[in-house]
């Protein structure tokens, strides 16, 4: 293709992307997991001891 | 933005517990008879694994089937009574990466053309959304989008934007220009590059979210068209003459919550923008980073918001490109596998619908069926190995074998050949030559894609390893329209299947070569599969083999994107040449 920069240029400016914004808020997905470390230690601790 | 009271119907948990009955009794019964296999006293550990791989596997493969059976009794079921044309403003997205301009636009200029044609122009906007990263196609676009904007001067509006850094990769694209200009629509219908959809589908697809306010988006069944090589040409038959049962059957099965293929779909702006703002998951990639596989994802939060998200079937006049040859397709296959596994951490993502959650797990067993098929392979020989002489055939034990074998083959072939049956009452077989060329293009492909598959789980069973060792697999573009591959290529992409299979071959024939001939089906394939790739990557066969309705009788839109194309390219020898 031959290019001629300026008229794509020129055409790009006349097609911009209408000025409307809409929010699109971040969601959550990762669900927090708290392990009873302390816990799940003591009884693996208790367990390995026997 | 509120949302209607939700509709209650009881067929889809009916249909849902149905299914999931069917998987679990087939993968039952081929456990039992796997154990009535062996016939002795019990079943050590080795046996015992390769057993619930066999369950797993089965119950995964009964689950297809099953979609597809209840898809061939609940297919023509929707008597379509088009509700009046939509008044509301629609924006038809099209993302773009790496790709090849030209045919990219002359698909736009297309779908322009129709909607023209339609007198609804004024209702629509084109955006074509570059995430192209190389600046020399990046010229190309802005010299072909020129000739675009001429083309569609006196119809729709189309707008070009091309973003610097690729933040989301294609979800953060729609969402970049959601966030831009989501609020001068009321509607989006997100297309791929390689989509084509016709003018009175992305009409009719207006007006269904118009008239069904609690509706959040609806999915088209996509069909392949363009298809030129063997390979191709095979995956858009297979994809075009089974799909109609298949995506009846998941239209039934998944009701109000999905699916949603990323891709020629139609989404309503606001419930989408509120619903589905994807987060970036912790950790790196491959299991953190951007969502790779957002669609499922975004399906998932527009149900858990309360919206519908429905599969149209009946709806026609949408279409898309396939991958040209098994490369192509493996690449593809790579990103979608790690997308996919990201739905592990995404399994207990909070308040999601419980079906969401095993639409994920499906996602996840598309994939992980390769290697429990491997690991079933792997752990039968081994035990072979152990039992030395008592495993293959004997009288005791022919009759479970042979009932085990009757009802894999059946969960493989009894709803392509139940399609076939139904398409020769139907009609349906004459839009694609006739029942004879059908039966003889369905053998065809089972043979294909029989040879295949031991292929195919070699490729995903070392995409899963690569996964799950870390390894990223970046965002490789798509290279459509290129087809015939040269044997260098085809080696580098396979050769490892062949070093793989040859090593495999050795061990069997050394320490049973009793086994020879019963893995011989998986074996062989893998030690042709540089010439198997390499082969199916041209055009080979008849023209009526594999025929679709569409290469029989090109569709208007197809017929505009050539004309579209055609005048382009003479204008540019023009220009060129002066």
């Amino acid at each position: 293709m031959k290019h001629d920069t300026e008229a794509y240029m020129q055409a790009l400016s006349a097609h911009q992307l209408p000025d409307a914004p809409l929010a699109m808020p971040r969601q959550e997905l990762e669900r927090r997991i708290r392990w009873p470390r302390l816990g799940f230690m003591r009884v693996l601790f208790a367990f390995s001891a026997r | 933005m509120t949302r209607p009271a939700p509709r209650s119907d009881w067929t889809v948990p009916a249909l849902r517990l149905g299914i999931v009955a069917f998987a679990l009794t087939n993968g039952i019964i081929g456990y039992l008879l796997f154990r009535g296999y062996w016939a002795r006293g019990g079943v050590d550990w080795v046996e015992g694994a390769a057993g619930i791989a066999m369950f797993l596997g089965l119950t995964w493969l009964a689950w297809g089937a099953g979609v597809g059976l209840l898809g061939l009794f609940t297919l023509g079921r929707r008597p379509a009574i088009e509700p009046p044309p939509a008044t509301g403003r629609t924006a038809v997205l099209v993302p773009i990466y790496n790709e090849d301009p030209a045919s990219t636009f002359a698909r736009v200029a297309a779908m322009c053309t129709g909607l023209d044609r339609l007198g609804v122009a004024d209702r629509f906007d084109i955006a074509i959304l570059s995430d192209t990263t190389s600046d020399a196609i990046a010229l190309e676009e802005a010299g072909w989008f020129a000739q675009l904007a001429r083309h569609a001067e006196d119809g729709c509006r189309v707008f070009y934007r091309r973003r610097e850094i690729n933040h989301g990769r294609k979800a953060g694209n729609i969402e970049d220009f959601i966030t831009r200009s989501g609020a001068a629509y009321d509607y989006a219908v997100i297309l791929d590059a390689d989509s084509l959809v016709a003018a009175e589908t992305l009409v009719a697809m207006a007006a269904r979210m118009e008239a069904s306010p609690d509706v959040g988006l609806i999915q088209t069944v996509p069909q392949i068209v363009s298809g030129h090589s063997l390979f191709g040409r095979i995956v858009q038959f297979s994809a075009n003459y089974y799909s109609a049962a298949f995506a009846a059957g998941t239209a039934m099965l998944q009701g109000a919550e999905g699916p949603y293929w990323g891709h020629n779909a139609i989404v309503r702006m606001r419930a989408f923008a509120e619903s589905c703002g994807l987060p970036v998951l912790s950790g790196k990639p491959p299991f953190g980073g951007a969502i790779l596989s957002h669609d499922y994802v975004e399906a998932a939060l527009l149900a858990r918001m309360g919206w519908r998200v429905e599969l149209h079937p009946d709806l026609g006049g949408s279409f898309e490109e396939g991958p040209e040859n098994l490369v192509e397709f493996a690449k593809r296959d790579r990103r979608w596998c790690q997308g996919n596994l990201q739905y592990l951490r995404l399994l207990i993502a909070p308040r999601l619908r419980l079906w969401s959650r095993v639409v994920f797990a499906q996602g996840i067993m598309s994939y992980m069926a390769s290697p429990l098929w491997f690991a079933f392979l792997a752990l039968a020989a081994i035990a072979a190995d152990r039992a030395s002489g008592t495993f293959w055939l004997r009288p005791s034990n022919t009759g479970p074998a042979l009932l085990l074998t009757a009802q894999v083959i059946a969960l493989l072939l009894l709803p392509r050949l139940l399609i076939l049956l139904r398409g020769a009452f139907d009609g349906t077989n004459r839009l694609y030559g006739g029942t004879g060329r059908v039966l003889v293009s369905v053998v065809c492909e089972v043979v294909f894609t029989t040879a295949l598959a031991p292929i195919m789980l070699m490729v995903q069973c070392r995409a899963i390893w690569q996964i799950l060792t870390g390894r990223d697999g970046g965002w490789p573009s798509t290279q459509r329209g290129t087809s015939q591959l040269d044997s260098v290529t085809a080696w580098r992409a396979v050769g490892w299947i062949v070093a793989f299979a040859a090593a495999a071959t050795i061990v069997v024939i050394v320490s049973m070569p009793e086994a020879v001939a019963w893995l011989s089906p998986v074996l062989v394939p893998m030690l042709l599969s540089p010439f198997l790739v390499q082969w199916s990557s041209g055009p080979r066969g008849p023209k009526w083999l594999f025929q679709t309705p569409q290469e029989r009788s090109m569709p208007h839109v197809d017929q505009d994107r050539h004309r579209v194309l055609d005048s382009w390219r003479m204008i540019d020898k023009a220009e060129a040449a002066s």
